[in-house]
């Protein structure tokens, strides 16, 4: 039993949505023709680069027992106002300033949602799901036919390269994967992640031992606001325009993400990399629907059902593993 | 109902009963030990049917564990089961339920949102052809049941609008006919109910009793309920039966003195005046006057020094626990009164305030209000104080935690198998209980305020948690702990405080510990056995 002890099976199952990654990266490369190429390599973490920061917000979010279903309605008003702002209303502004105002947005947008939820009691849900109506509708009626033109820095975020070798590689990917290390860093080792984690664990034991459970509450909104614009100020840069349908019906790809990074519905479970796993693969499901000639009409319910399938596969194996280790 | 009066008063009914009655329920050779620690050992019980049943103790004394064993929810290590003439080697709540034994438990969660018909009926509603639920067939049943006990409530009426006494009442109705139970066991049904609801319950337990030969196991902590309401009565004390006798042939002193055993006079084993003595000098360090919140405790007036532990005991209800909570910063609202942290007036506003100010707080609900289930050990020791161990850019220094973890591991003699790293959750309960008890010492407080801190703690590790207590936190620190249990607190305090139905009627000092006598006090009654009516200050002692 040397290979398999108890601590190697509790890695591997604190850690499963890596082997998941793993298992659909190996089994395209060897199923796809064409998949295996350094291209697609590249191209799959920079796609899910603008999702991922979604999902990074509501892992903050999830660890503390909340949830915000308004960060897709965020991803896109955000940096719609950042740019509107240096374009139109203010136009004396240095327009790369609209990238800072852009955050600025998400964390104000935030402080709402957190305010709503805990100094007004609204169940984070149903305040963020008025608020996910609210914002959709006003980037709406803000930006009719969207903007073509946007300053330069979102696309030095969002869609600019290097070379390596005779590879193009975005900066993007260098830049969502730290900020992933970052928000780690937080939530292992400042008091403000210690106390998010405790407070999604049990909030009463947590009031009573002396934090400040309203005050983290508001801040994991503000934080996750912020991730959210961050989110759009990449998606932005990639598609080099603001357009008022950015990120529709995203939020139940944020969610499913999340939740198959195993940042855990109860509160206080999960682990932030994990969450980036969770991201890279959605976009390797989608990236394998795109290259198996499947009908386009049915690639929504093979996503969900492959979806569903990698849940069932995460909880079955997971449930599998710890009864092995409790033996 | 006039006949069932004159047969309670006059009647003597065992010998009756014992004529016709038959066993309901027999426990033979009973026991059960966990890893080594007997905690039951060979009980005998003959439960009739047509008695109400009195099983009586301390806490510890086995009562709880012999309760789950009756009815399935724990399984014995010896012994077998009888129920009605059939020998049962297997016990599970299910069969329990089948065979009508039902158990009202001390804690219920009570479906807040439901009916009251809905929470009679609930898993048995009466259908209609089709299966549809009959809602008004439900509600005519329902109304009978509760006018049966004389409640005339609308049976449509939400659970979260009764009071804590009328949804107690209507869980033992839905035992008894809901569920048609046979064999009926209140556990502590009786620790939430006032005079008026009490009397009511047990008119009720009386009635079905007689008339309807049920047989009803009542588990009590108060020694006059439990005289007026039981035909028999049998003692627990340390895991074993100590006797079972009728009534008529006890009195109330006599069953004091069976439940404690033999009274230990004096002071406890672990004190000396030495300790006492350069403590006096020390000034005061916390107390309060005239408190009173709401109507839960009223005029409480202590003071606990610096070095001093100070015990407050009561029975479960009677105030000691609101009163923790109050001085922790846990109650909503403002009561009346003084407190007093050296010369300063502290006004309890939350529990982030208290614990600036130094005092700390030590909830009883240690699953539900004190744990972080799902992290590690050393996140749960450390909770909320991570801000002690940042460095200047703000990061957890973790080697200075897990400095912190071995220290406390080393003196509160913590066994973590897994390594301080595994899930709090691999803990004993009694580890868990350190592992609290550590993170307020990490918080270098002035005050500790411990609500029933041994509890749910086993006896190794009890003895030795107290000891520490003693010995080590009282050093720098005030302690005013609260317990039900007299003999943890007389093995710790230089002081108890006796509190009753929210009142201090008695304080004792070391010198005058007697368990017998706190006890009695905690029950309401004097010395010589009368209910005190009046507080008694015997406060001049020091």
């Amino acid at each position: 039993m040397g290979l398999i002890n108890d601590h190697r099976l509790k890695l591997v199952v604190d850690n499963f949505i890596w082997v998941l990654v793993v298992f659909f990266l190996v089994l395209a490369s060897i199923l796809i023709d064409g998949f295996f190429t350094v291209e697609n390599f590249i191209n799959m973490p920079f796609h899910s680069a603008s999702l991922s920061m979604m999902i990074l917000g509501m892992a903050f979010c999830l660890l503390s027992k909340q949830m915000d279903l308004s960060l897709e309605s965020i991803y896109v008003i955000a940096p719609a106002i950042g740019v509107l702002l240096v374009t139109r209303w203010f136009p004396g502004i240095p327009s790369n300033f609209a990238v800072l105002f852009t955050i600025i947005v998400g964390a104000l947008i935030g402080l709402v949602n957190g305010l709503l939820v805990v100094k007004l009691r609204i169940n984070s849900f149903l305040a963020t799901l008025a608020m996910l109506i609210v914002l959709r509708g006003s980037v709406e009626y803000l930006l009719p036919v969207g903007i073509f033109e946007v300053p330069s820095l979102f696309g030095t975020l969002g869609a600019d390269t290097f070379l390596i070798g005779d590879y193009e590689i975005p900066y993007t990917i260098f830049i969502f994967i730290t900020v992933f290390f970052i928000a780690d860093f937080i939530v292992r080792n400042t008091v403000f992640g210690k106390d998010v984690v405790a407070v999604g664990s049990n909030a009463t034991a947590a009031f009573i031992a002396g934090i400040r459970v309203e005050r983290v509450h508001i801040l994991v909104f503000v934080v996750s606001g912020m991730c959210a614009a961050f989110g759009g100020v990449l998606a932005v840069g990639k598609m080099g325009s603001v357009m008022n349908q950015l990120g529709n019906g995203d939020i139940l790809f944020v969610f499913a993400g999340t939740v198959l990074g195993g940042v855990s519905l109860d509160g206080g479970k999960g682990k932030i990399m994990n969450a980036l796993g969770g991201g890279l693969l959605l976009t390797i499901i989608t990236t394998i629907l795109n290259y198996s000639e499947v009908s386009p009409y049915l690639i929504k319910s093979i996503q969900g059902l492959t979806l569903l399938v990698a849940m069932v596969l995460n909880n079955v194996i997971e449930l599998f593993l710890k009864s092995r280790l409790s033996r | 109902m006039n006949t069932l009066a004159v047969d309670i008063v006059g009647a003597d009914k065992t010998a009756t009963l014992s004529d016709v009655i038959k066993t309901a329920y027999r426990v033979q050779g009973v026991g059960k030990s966990y890893s080594g620690t007997v905690v039951l050992s060979d009980i005998n019980l003959d439960f009739l049917t047509g008695e109400i049943h009195g099983i009586i103790g301390k806490n510890g004394a086995g009562k709880s564990t012999l309760v789950d064993i009756m009815h399935g929810s724990n399984i014995p290590s010896c012994g077998t089961l009888t129920v009605f003439d059939e020998t049962l080697t297997k016990l599970t709540p299910t069969m329990a339920h089948k065979k009508k034994i039902v158990l009202v438990p001390q804690k219920t969660n009570y479906a807040n949102d439901l009916t009251i018909a809905e929470s009679l009926y609930i898993g048995s509603y009466p259908k209609r052809f089709l299966g549809y639920v009959s809602n008004r067939k439900m509600m005519l049943m329902s109304k009978k049941l509760l006018q049966k006990v004389g409640l005339q409530i609308d049976p449509s009426t939400k659970i979260e609008h009764l009071s804590l006494e009328k949804r107690r009442l209507i869980e033992v109705v839905k035992a008894l006919w809901c569920f048609d139970a046979k064999v009926l066991i209140l556990d502590e049904t009786t620790a939430a109910l006032g005079i008026k609801f009490r009397k009511k319950l047990f008119e009720l337990l009386k009635k079905v009793v007689e008339e309807e030969k049920r047989t009803v196991i009542f588990i009590g902590h108060r020694l006059d309920e439990i005289m007026e309401i039981c035909d028999r009565i049998s003692v627990l004390r340390d895991g074993r039966l100590i006797k079972t006798a009728n009534t008529n042939d006890l009195d109330i002193e006599e069953l004091a003195e069976l439940i404690i055993g033999e009274s230990e006079n004096g002071k406890s084993f672990n004190q000396t005046d030495t300790q006492n003595l350069d403590k006096t000098t020390q000034d005061h360090c916390f107390r309060a006057s005239n408190l009173s919140y709401q109507d839960s405790f009223f005029d409480i007036d202590f003071e606990v020094r610096t070095g001093e532990v100070v015990g407050i005991a009561g029975m479960v209800g009677s105030g000691y626990s609101d009163l923790l909570r109050y001085l922790g910063g846990l109650l909503p609202s403002q009561g009346s009164g003084k407190i007093l942290l050296g010369d300063e007036t502290v006004i309890p506003h939350s529990p982030a305030f208290m614990k600036k100010q130094g005092i700390g707080y030590l909830t009883n609900k240690r699953e539900e209000e004190a744990l972080f289930h799902g992290l590690s050990i050393t996140d749960n020791l450390i909770g909320s104080n991570f801000k002690k161990y940042i460095s200047r850019l703000g990061l957890v220094q973790y080697a200075k935690v897990n400095q912190t973890v071995r220290s406390t591991k080393k003196i509160l003699e913590i066994k973590m198998p897994g390594g301080s790293d595994s899930m709090i959750d691999s803990l004993s309960g009694g580890n868990k209980q350190k592992i609290l008890v550590g993170r307020l010492l990490d918080y270098d407080l002035r005050v500790l305020l411990l609500d029933e801190v041994a509890e749910g703690v086993d006896i190794g590790a009890r003895r030795k948690l107290l000891n520490f207590i003693r010995e080590k936190v009282s050093i720098d620190t005030a302690v005013l702990m609260a317990s039900n249990v007299v003999m943890d607190l007389m093995d710790v305090c230089d002081r108890i405080l006796v509190i009753y139905h929210g009142h201090i009627v008695k304080t004792f000092d070391c010198s005058d510990f007697n368990e017998n006598e706190i006890y009695s006090a905690l029950q309401g009654l004097g010395v010589n056995g009368n209910k005190v009516n009046c507080r008694v200050d015997n406060r001049g002692g020091n």
